[in-house]
């Protein structure tokens, strides 16, 4: 089943454009990577998916044909910067996602801060990078949306962090929904993957399904990545 | 306890296929026996941290090589069949061998050398294995 | 709606208080020397600087609070959560204006309330003042020019250092601007129809109360409020429909 479907998707910033003519189509039930490097346009994509950036050109359409307010309703981001006051505690960014967002299921909730190891009188200020990257992750996953995208859930990630959300994105279970991750690390993700895009400088240069990389290629997906970009320079 | 050797997957294989095999090696060693319950698809993918879509083909793989069996609101289970250990051991050596001779060939050796070495290190082992025994007793 | 605000509201908890604890003292300041110069207003203009610095200094501590609390909106991180949420547009608007209302304009309404008081206390005294000539009026607008003036200046001075706490949401000089212009233009109906700080001011609302009977402070505040209102509708609105990079 499609979930998503972006057509021609243009974006600049002032002085710079992001997004050069997005195309793709996201599929329900899969973990689709998004790959590129740091300049591509990843987490411009990715805002632009979640409705806090508006595209110059392009059309998005989102899971049912839901617009406007009801579009967000569809997806759930976990941005590339903490969005959390320093002051707050664990419990505190649950109760205010709660308030912010009526697909918020607290039975899911509770399972991913078990999962992630969550401690609920924990003070943000006091959690180091991979703590608080896996609480954003646990509330970005307690919503019960179409689609989640993840924006550098790992970049600069402790082991035992990294353990943890790996664990917890293969633990969803993804039957009318999907999750876009986007790295530049492509190591550390190569098993979790259904399929890949590459993205750069603002357009997507390849798309594959793992598996059948490795079956038809007998390659890494690193391996391709580096392939594809070495002829893109 | 997971009967399955945990990480370390060579990347430029099918996951699936892998899976599959640590699946017939725990059943060639005796880890896992006909009529034990493995873990569901969503338990292995986070034990193995790989995709859920990636086991549920190995298992559906598994399930049609008769390897295994799902029973509704149950789980899945090796198939309770006694001759599979015996029957996945000749895939496996099949396999294996297989394998081994397309990269001896590979590497320009001729049946006869292979043959030779073959023998030479078995030999060997049997000898180490005998030191064992008698070390033991 | 209650646990947004309450968690929304939480950062700013120490400079509400320090702003409100600031507005009752400058309230006290220029409510004295209002009160010393209805009573003795001739060559009183001393009390009438000081209580137009006052007031001045209420209205800076009450727009850097709606400025911070229009950032916190708006703006990363905490922007997020209002932009990301599927909740409806109306529902959105209303928490946000709301909670600058209720936040933000704290210090503002502790100024008015003082103001209330003092004009209904005035006009009940029926003993008081004197005829209201030309010289009082042109005072109270000139007085309403300078603290326009000082308003202004705060802003650019904000816009050229461009601190965290004055940058617009938004990128662009001109988006900052028409923001500002929202913002200072709200103060501005505050400042004109707010008869806060000068012994001519008072003289002027307290004439027309006892004149027509009619309590003229009253009217003002709520004229004022509904200029605040009406504003700050506009403002948020504005800045929601704008093409807002976070």
């Amino acid at each position: 089943m499609t979930l998503l479907t972006i057509r021609g998707l243009e974006k600049s910033y002032p002085g710079k454009k992001a997004l050069h003519g997005v195309d793709l189509t996201l599929e329900s039930g899969k973990i689709i990577g998004l790959l590129g490097p740091n300049t591509a346009g990843k987490t411009t994509l990715l805002k632009t998916i979640a409705g806090l950036l508006r595209p110059d050109r392009g059309e998005i359409i989102y899971p049912g044909g839901a617009v406007g307010r009801a579009a967000k309703g569809t997806v759930s981001l976990l941005p590339d910067i903490s969005i959390f006051p320093a002051w707050m505690r664990v419990r505190d960014a649950f109760a205010y996602f709660q308030a912010m967002y009526p697909d918020y299921a607290p039975e899911k909730a509770k399972e991913m801060q078990e999962l992630l190891g969550l401690i609920m009188d924990s003070s943000i200020h006091a959690m180091s990078k991979g703590m608080q990257e896996r609480l954003a992750l646990g509330l970005t996953f307690s919503r019960l949306v179409a689609l989640y995208l993840l924006d550098e859930p790992l970049g600069g990630i402790d082991p035992l962090g990294k353990h943890k959300i790996l664990t917890s994105i293969v633990s969803m279970d993804l039957e009318q929904s999907s999750i876009l991750l986007s790295t530049h690390l492509v190591k550390d993700v190569e098993t979790i993957f259904d399929r890949i895009l590459f993205l750069s400088e603002g357009k997507i240069i390849y798309t594959g399904t793992c598996e059948e990389i490795r079956e038809q290629q007998g390659k890494t997906v690193e391996q391709v990545y580096v392939e594809v970009f070495d002829h893109v320079n | 306890m997971l009967p399955l050797e945990v990480g370390g997957f060579d990347e430029r294989i099918p996951i699936y296929r892998q899976i599959i095999d640590r699946f017939s090696q725990s059943l060639v060693r005796g880890t896992l026996v006909p009529g034990d319950r493995i873990p569901s698809i969503r338990e292995l993918a986070i034990d193995l941290k790989v995709n859920a879509n990636t086991i549920q083909r190995a298992y559906q793989e598994m399930e049609r090589d008769a390897m295994i069996y799902s029973r509704r609101g149950t789980g899945y289970f090796i198939m309770n069949d006694n001759e599979l250990p015996n029957r996945v051991k000749g895939a496996m050596v099949r396999e294996t061998t297989s394998r081994f001779l397309q990269e001896m060939y590979a590497l320009g050796f001729s049946g006869e050398d292979i043959l030779t070495e073959v023998e030479r290190q078995m030999r060997g082992k049997e000898s180490e294995h005998d030191t064992a025994d008698h070390q033991g007793a | 709606m209650l646990t947004e605000l309450k968690y929304a509201a939480r950062p700013y908890l120490s400079q509400r208080v320090i702003a409100i604890a600031a507005t009752i003292v400058l309230n006290l300041i220029f409510g004295l020397c209002g009160g010393t110069g209805v009573y003795g207003y001739a060559g009183n203009i001393t009390a009438v600087a000081l209580s137009a610095l006052a007031l001045c200094a209420v209205f800076v501590v009450n727009v850097i609070a709606d400025l911070g609390a229009i950032r916190t909106l708006f703006c990363a991180p905490a922007g997020y959560f209002y932009a990301l949420t599927p909740q409806p547009r109306w529902r959105v608007l209303l928490s946000r204006v709301i909670f600058i209302l209720v936040w933000d304009n704290v210090t503002l309404y502790i100024a008015l309330a003082g103001l209330l008081v003092q004009t209904s206390l005035l006009a009940n005294a029926s003993a008081i003042v004197g005829e209201i000539s030309n010289s009082d009026v042109w005072l109270a607008v000139l007085l309403a020019l300078y603290y326009a003036l000082v308003l202004l200046a705060v802003f650019f001075a904000a816009a050229i250092a461009k601190g965290p706490l004055f940058r617009a949401p938004g990128r662009g000089f001109l988006g900052f601007l028409v923001f500002c212009a929202v913002i200072y233009a709200h103060s501005l109906l505050n400042l004109v129809l707010t008869p806060l700080s000068s012994a001519s001011h008072y003289g002027v609302f307290t004439t027309i109360t006892i004149q027509t009977g009619v309590n003229a402070g009253m009217i003002g505040f709520l004229i004022l409020l509904v200029a605040e209102l009406v504003a700050l509708f506009c403002a948020t609105a504005y800045l929601m429909e704008r093409k807002v990079n976070l």
